[in-house]
């Protein structure tokens, strides 16, 4: 049996957060989440995530294996990370989150 | 019969002191458009996706179309295959004007205990509000009270001292004042205007913790 993706949450807003952890939990990922930098810094160091779902309003943690942007407003100029938009469509994050897997 | 306001201002006759604190999911239903396949491009291209032309079964406003949804503030996520699921928000600091039932079910203090409670059973409903011949409000009963009744009229064991809240009143507020008051019921009132009731059961439905 593989072990589950862990997947790290980073976004200040709450009602995100508790949203895409339960969304991701139903989906058979692993979840952790941070509402800012400096505790998904800390989160990165114990969790040891895949992939960090970041909002695009908060910095990324440094050192992350593959980072997935998420936004209400369109993707942020100059970021070649790849990017979803909010309110989030399931599918494509998914379909968004296994890429940034395969191009860790 | 004395009817105490319920909040966490300070006008408030009963001040809770603190609201109770959270944020909970909804997952949401419905009805997906036939043929509708997952849309690429986030919320610009589900304006007119297949979540746009769906039929939603939202626990605030009722059916809705999808469309609505995307406008919505309580919307973080979506899908539409293999069938129509949205992940919804609810937080403490939302009023329970949504929340609330409207045209709540009622008795009066002549009724007899027995067919109060049977009416009560045929409404699916474990809080009934009691309105004199005067048809006001004159107090609150629930079923336990009402299966200890016997043949008596409601009048005689209804609770007669009424919490309230008013429709601005938080979900945190009303969940603390439930938990804090002993109560299972928060009649909601605008003034001498009774506009609805809040159970128990209805910030069950919201997902507040209990």
């Amino acid at each position: 049996m593989r072990p589950a993706t862990r997947i790290l949450i980073v976004d200040d807003e709450p009602n995100a957060r508790t949203a895409l952890s339960e969304l991701l939990r139903d989906e058979g990922y692993e979840v952790a989440s941070a509402g800012d930098g400096p505790t998904a810094q800390a989160r990165l160091d114990e969790f040891h995530p895949d992939v960090v779902l970041t909002d695009a309003q908060v910095p990324a943690p440094v050192g992350a294996p593959a980072v997935v942007l998420m936004s209400v407003r369109p993707r942020p100029p100059g970021s070649a990370a790849p990017f979803v938009g909010k309110p989030i469509d399931i599918d494509q994050l998914l379909r968004t989150v296994e890429g940034a897997l395969r191009h860790r | 019969m004395a009817v105490h306001i319920v909040g966490a201002t300070g006008s408030s006759v009963v001040a809770v002191s603190q609201p109770q604190p959270f944020h909970a999911v909804l997952r949401v239903g419905g009805a997906a458009s036939p043929g509708g396949a997952a849309a690429a491009g986030g919320a610009a291209a589900a304006a007119d996706g297949p979540l746009a032309s769906a039929r939603v079964a939202c626990p605030r406003k009722g059916c809705v179309a999808g469309s609505e949804c995307l406008d919505c503030v309580h919307l973080q996520a979506w899908r539409t295959a293999p069938e129509l699921r949205l992940y919804c928000s609810v937080e403490d600091s939302e009023s329970v004007t949504a929340w609330m039932r409207t045209r709540p079910p009622a008795t009066t203090v002549d009724t007899r205990c027995p067919a109060a409670d049977e009416f009560a059973a045929a409404r699916g409903v474990h809080h009934l509000l009691v309105f004199d011949r005067l048809l006001e409000l004159a107090g609150v009963i629930c079923r336990c009270d009402l299966a200890h009744g016997a043949g008596r009229p409601v009048g005689t064991v209804m609770t007669t001292d009424v919490f309230a809240i008013e429709p601005s009143t938080s979900l945190g507020v009303a969940a603390a004042a439930m938990r804090d008051l002993h109560v299972g019921c928060l009649p909601v009132v605008r003034g001498p205007l009774l506009l609805g009731i809040l159970t128990r059961r209805d910030l069950d439905r919201a997902g507040v913790p209990r």
